[in-house]
């Protein structure tokens, strides 16, 4: 690298993507930011109002249970997603007969689009033909069948079930990748010394795939927090606000309600959390304390 | 121990394809036979609510304006990444690493921020009106990451090679289309593939920039069919389908590339 001689008209080279990414990137996120601070209708004049709008927030409850909802959604993710993910790709790690056949069916849905996703699974949640209902039916439960997606109680992990389903492919192919980097030897070395499945497991696996589960961690949390198509296209955030997250209020309060400056808020909000959530798991030591396993293993690689 | 990791991938494969298996199944069954009793196979094959949802619905227009847009999108994305990472993996300037820096910080800024600056803009720039202007944004929208990825393969393109092509006299521009742009071809073809799902996918730009029913995407189209056709149970089986045939013709074809890329992506990233 660097063997050529740089000379200033080569920046014709980077004018391309420079100007594309300024103009649909960095400049509409600079106008998000100052008109967070506005009162805007979209057709006349904005109006500076101060910090109004971030005061409103605190006291919107539909925004504030939003919030709550996306930290449960969070969770949920992690747990289901990157957990589910982590065991399988330590299933699948040693390309046992099947490997390609389960790797394959796994990841499928992660390629197939939120609306089509949502289309089948609004199928698979009708109350009247739904899969859902009449396998409870089979199995017994029949008087938990309702229609899931209109019923307040259940709208909302209903919907958020669809995504956290599609992506545990995502999360498998990630960890697969990670584990396959750790040398046999390790393995090896582990089940010599007598060490059983859940001891591999926690000992060699989990110590060993550290940054990619802070990665997936990230990856798991951000995603609920600006995910839109799913509650959207599955309950519109109802009935009665009952699924509404920060993504659809925003949607919401903007394109229905033409409250632009309002929804610029929310969305520097649902930006400042995203990006506060990458950083904060980034330099966090607190996950560094689940590495004590590794500082004790001896130079072949064996736990002590 | 192997038993209880066979039996849990069995299931989970189950639940991967059981509900994409029963939409088949049901998008060759009339709506009586729907109510009447679940079922993975179909109890004849028949295409009436295909042709159906063809005659009645724009799902076929959609398809193409999807394929169209995003097509463009790719085209647009080759053009600015191609060039841009090439000089951003290959020369050491005074501000080269501000400018790879300036591309790389938005990677984690959530597209859903965006979407209603850039629609403001779009009509004030007078983009809402045209067909395929959307394209515009679904390229901005993935540089960052594409440059990002380009630049690291780049890299990797042994300096001998280019230092043979100095000597032979070639020129920037030579060297960039003869040497570099197929050497670093895996990383193209990764960045197309990625794209290629993350915009033939997505639904809320589409939602809102192009809500006319002839200029909608396959993604919106599938979206108001559910609406229009609420109770047709077959003919919106039919329609999840004829949305996820494409994608797994695809998926069948570039499985390997697309883990290996999204795998490499998000680690990368």
């Amino acid at each position: 690298m660097g063997a050529m001689k740089f000379r200033p008209r080569l920046l014709f080279f980077i004018a391309p993507a420079a100007t594309l990414y300024t103009i649909f990137f960095v400049y509409p996120l600079i106008l998000t930011f100052l008109r967070s601070f506005t009162t805007w209708d979209g057709i006349s004049a904005p109006v500076f109002n101060g910090i109004a709008n971030y005061i409103e927030m605190f006291h919107d409850s539909v925004f504030l249970t939003g919030i709550v909802r996306i930290l449960i959604w969070a969770a949920l993710a992690v747990v289901i997603k990157v957990g589910l993910g982590l065991v399988f790709a330590a299933m699948l790690r040693g390309r046992i007969r099947g490997y390609k056949f389960f790797t394959s069916v796994f990841f499928f849905p992660v390629v197939i689009s939120s609306s089509a996703m949502c289309l089948v699974f609004s199928l698979m949640y009708d109350k009247d033909i739904g899969i859902i209902n009449q396998f409870l039916d089979g199995i017994g439960l029949g008087f938990l069948q309702q229609s899931w997606l209109s019923n307040p109680n259940t709208a909302f992990f209903a919907a958020i079930a669809v995504p956290i389903y599609q992506d545990i492919g995502f999360f498998l192919i990630i960890f697969l990748a990670a584990l396959q980097g750790i040398p046999n030897e390790l393995y090896e070395s582990a089940w010599i010394d007598g060490a059983n499945s859940i001891q591999v497991f926690l000992r060699v696996t989990l110590p060993l795939s550290l940054g990619t589960l802070r990665v997936c961690v990230i990856l798991a949390v951000t995603s609920a927090f600006k995910t839109f198509d799913y509650i959207f296209l599955l309950t519109g955030g109802g009935p009665a606000n009952s699924s509404q997250v920060p993504a659809t209020w925003m949607y919401q309060q903007t394109f229905q309600a033409f409250r632009y400056g309002y929804g610029d808020a929310i969305a520097m909000l649902i930006f400042v959390l995203s990006f506060a959530v990458s950083g904060l798991v980034m330099g966090s030591r607190s996950m560094g304390n689940l590495r004590q396993r590794p500082k004790r293993m001896d130079a072949e690689g064996a736990t002590l | 121990m192997i038993l209880i990791s066979y039996a849990v991938l069995i299931i989970n494969s189950g639940s991967s394809l059981i509900p994409i298996l029963w939409t088949l199944s049901n998008s060759s069954r009339s709506n009586t036979q729907i109510f009447s009793r679940f079922s993975l196979i179909p109890e004849q094959v028949s295409f009436s609510n295909y042709a159906s949802m063809f005659a009645n619905s724009n799902i076929w227009s959609s398809f193409l304006n999807s394929a169209v847009i995003t097509g463009l999108s790719l085209l647009l994305l080759l053009v600015c990444v191609l060039p841009c990472a090439f000089i951003l993996a290959r020369f050491k300037f005074r501000f080269s690493s501000t400018i790879y820096t300036f591309f790389l910080l938005s990677i984690f800024v959530p597209n859903i921020v965006l979407l209603q600056a850039v629609y403001q803009l779009f009509s004030s720039m007078g983009l809402l009106n045209g067909r395929y202007s959307i394209s515009l944004v679904y390229a901005a929208g993935q540089i960052p990451f594409c440059i990002f990825l380009m630049v690291a393969y780049m890299r990797e393109v042994p300096a001998s090679v280019e230092e043979a092509a100095i000597i032979d006299g070639a020129s920037v521009w030579r060297i960039f289309t003869l040497i570099m742009v197929p050497m670093s071809r895996n990383g193209i073809v990764t960045i197309l593939i990625l794209s290629f799902v993350s915009i033939w996918n997505d639904y809320i730009y589409a939602l809102v920039f192009l809500p006319q029913p002839d200029r909608q995407t396959l993604t919106v189209a599938l979206a108001s069919a559910k609406a229009e056709y609420a109770v047709s149970y077959g003919l919106l089986s039919a329609a999840a389908i004829m949305a996820i045939v494409p994608v797994f013709v695809f998926y069948l074809f570039t499985k390997n590339s697309l883990m290996s890329g999204m795998a490499e992506g998000a680690v990368k990233g």
